[in-house]
């Protein structure tokens, strides 16, 4: 663990704002910062999944429907209802949020149960994108979405649209900091370890899954809005279970429990099907394979892997694990 | 923990910050993008090798403007979201002069955006989706025959061949490409004087048609119009002829595919079908005998519709460089708007929107081949 001195903490910790703050400006190139904007869309997305999945124990295959739902929400108002854009990019998180009540009834399962359950959500809101083309111009995709603004500022470019995401990210970042580390934190991790000894605690596990289930999609609500003005094209093939899983396995790539992780999982996993395609057909491969050596660092994902590093170089001689 | 995770950023930062990127002047970049990996792959790598063929033989004389021609390669896997992300790669970090794909529509609708705002030439290889050219961007043009011309020019064949036919019954398959064939024949016939009297759907992998096919003769129709793929239709050719129906059979390019004669037997035999490339309808053609002759060569194969998509638009991307001189892209739409050129489906122009003008061919099984039904 740590062994820094405290003194130090603030100074690194600056130095990764200041280096944030000035990435576009240090790499301007434009795929480059497309990506890295695509990142924190991402990175948005496995922080809500890492709340529900990470801290909460919820297994949940159909956070691509929060997310979908975030999406055409805001593009919807803002470009067939003229809704100004940082109005319909709210609404777009209210309404996932709103939308993830109505798996309050279900939230009684448990595991594999609770994860069929969402994946059968997930299905469902799939289908309403796909079908329902009066609202969401169905297969062929919604185009001509106008970018975010705030006011006068307009994020129409990968140069403006990274503070725009950073700034979302970083919110959201600190608001779970906060409240992982709560009351009301305590009570998830409650829950995670066992429903029924959090009963017997006097936690109400149905009403913390719901307060749980709805923060994590009015999260994905919010990356949906920034997808869609980011994208300025939505179509319902991206919103699919493939992209619940991907969420997931950034949420585990990054390490179970940790929020940083979530980030870094989300970059990396972007990071790596972009850049990859350099090897065609091989690409898959290579990102399967990835995959695998991740796992291999074990339950703990990335997140253990200074700490293995660090004891590896402290120990000469390899021991068993310590589990 | 946290300190572990800002040393991580910082040297992911670090090695973001790597190497640049060369500019190369002595080449001309090309990018091009379709599903290499997925469901579409076969597609993908159809559009590869047809493209492959004119770029090499190209290069091999000299290349194009004095430099050679390098194609960039990128896989959408089918995703629209991956599409956008590859074509800004290739207009602001590979600087490519022109852009050919994607294969499915929502991805080449996807990418044409992204072409529009950045005024670089976008030619579609096998996306039909008649919109797509509709949302007024002159950088986009298309190699295919969007679906509403293909439905059209099957009508006009229907009622200039076929002048008695003026009632028919309609199957089809309940998705949007089924729903939008009926739809859009529907409209084009009316001009015709043809009407539809019965629509039939069914869902996609039925196997047994007889509840519409006894509906359909019921209906007393001159002719059926059926918008499937092939597989189905191959097995609805199968029912009508257990059924005794004899009518003529009008098809949709979903028929178009070697396994309809291969499933159907001699149920097809005489049934029409539109389709986007026949070796038997483009057998006149000198670019069509000479993409055959090529593809045998080369890949030991006779070229599918894609082949022969990509083929001619990669012919369409020379010919426009060449007559622009020059790699400006504005210079390059311009001569793209104005080309007049044979491909391998016939004398490539295009329309006002970018659509190519040629009409589309039908074709008419005779003793399990395919012929040319316009002769």
């Amino acid at each position: 663990m740590g062994g820094l001195a405290r003194g130090r903490r603030p100074l690194l910790v600056l130095a990764l704002v200041v280096l944030l703050l000035a990435i576009p400006w240090l790499l301007p190139q434009r795929y480059f910062l497309r990506v890295v904007d695509l990142g924190l869309v991402y990175a948005v997305l496995a922080l809500g999944l890492q709340l529900l999945v990470g801290s909460a124990g919820q297994l949940s295959l159909g956070h691509a429907a929060f997310y979908g739902t975030g999406a055409y929400t805001s593009a919807i108002l803002a470009r067939k209802l003229g809704v100004p854009v940082e109005a319909a990019f709210l609404a777009g998180a209210v309404v996932a949020a709103l939308l993830a009540l109505t798996l309050v009834p279900v939230l009684r399962l448990r595991g594999n149960e609770l994860a069929v359950a969402t994946l059968g959500f997930g299905v469902i809101v799939h289908a309403v994108i796909l079908n329902e083309e009066w609202l969401t111009e169905g297969p062929f995709g919604m185009m001509k979405i106008p970018p975010f603004r705030l006011g006068l500022l307009v994020f129409d470019t990968e140069f403006r649209f990274y503070y725009l995401g950073l700034a979302v990210t970083a919110a959201t970042y600190l608001a779970f900091r906060r409240l992982t580390r709560s009351r009301f934190g305590r009570a998830l991790e409650a829950i995670r370890q066992s429903e029924e000894a959090a009963v017997t605690s006097g936690i109400n596990p149905v009403r913390y899954k719901s307060k749980v289930f709805v923060i994590a999609a009015f999260t994905a609500g919010l990356a949906g809005g920034l997808f869609a003005h980011l994208n300025r094209y939505l179509n319902p093939n991206d919103f699919t279970l493939t992209e619940s899983i991907n969420i997931l396995v950034m949420v585990v790539v990054g390490g179970l429990r940790s929020l940083e992780g979530a980030i870094v999982g989300a970059m990396i996993i972007i990071f790596a099907s972009e850049y990859l395609r350099a090897f065609k057909e091989y690409r898959l491969i290579l990102f399967g394979a990835l995959l695998v050596v991740f796992m291999a660092l074990g339950a703990e994902g990335l997140r253990g892997l200074p700490a293995k590093l660090a004891a590896a170089a402290r120990r000469p001689a390899p021991e068993p694990s310590d589990g | 923990m946290k300190r572990s995770w800002v040393t991580i950023v910082l040297l992911a930062g670090l090695v973001a910050a790597g190497p640049g990127r060369a500019l190369s002047q002595e080449v001309i970049k090309i990018g091009a993008f379709g599903p290499m990996t997925g469901g579409a792959a076969g597609s993908g790598q159809s559009m590869r090798e047809g493209i492959d063929l004119v770029m090499d033989e190209v290069n091999a004389s000299g290349g194009l403007l004095g430099r050679k021609i390098q194609v960039l390669y990128g896989d959408d896997a089918g995703k629209p979201e991956q599409a956008v992300s590859i074509v800004k790669r290739f207009t602001t970090a590979d600087q490519v002069t022109l852009i050919i794909g994607g294969i499915s529509s929502p991805t080449s609708m996807a990418a044409s955006q992204v072409t529009g705002e950045e005024k670089v030439p976008q030619i579609m290889v096998a996306s039909t989706a008649a919109r797509i050219t509709l949302q007024g961007n002159p950088w986009i043009f298309r190699s295919a025959v969007p679906d509403v011309k293909l439905t059209a020019d099957l009508a006009d064949f229907i009622a200039e061949k076929f002048p008695k036919i003026k009632r028919m019954a309609a199957i089809y398959v309940n998705d949007d490409f089924g729903r939008g064939g009926v739809t859009g024949f529907t409209e084009a016939a009316k001009k015709h004087g043809i009407q539809i009297v019965v629509e039939e759907k069914y869902v996609r992998g039925d196997v047994d048609y007889t509840a519409q096919i006894t509906k359909i003769r019921a209906a007393n129709a001159d002719a059926i119009l059926d918008w499937s793929r092939y597989h189905e239709g191959a097995l609805i050719a199968k029912g009508l002829k257990q059924a005794g129906v004899t009518i003529p059979v009008f098809g949709a390019d979903g028929n178009a595919h070697p396994k309809y004669i291969e499933l159907g037997g001699d149920a097809v035999d005489g049934n029409y079908y539109a389709t986007h490339f026949s070796p038997a309808t483009s057998s006149h053609l000198p670019v069509a005998r000479k993409l055959v002759e090529k593809m045998r060569a080369k890949y030991g194969k006779d070229p599918d519709y894609t082949h022969s998509e990509a083929y001619d638009a990669a012919l369409v991307v020379v010919d426009a460089v060449k007559r622009a001189g020059s790699l400006d892209r504005e210079k390059i739409r311009a001569a793209m708007a104005a080309t007049d050129l044979e491909g391998s489906r016939g004398r490539i122009r295009f329309d006002k929107n970018g659509d190519p003008t040629f009409v589309t061919h039908v074709v008419k099984v005779v003793n399990g081949k395919e012929t040319d039904a316009r002769k």
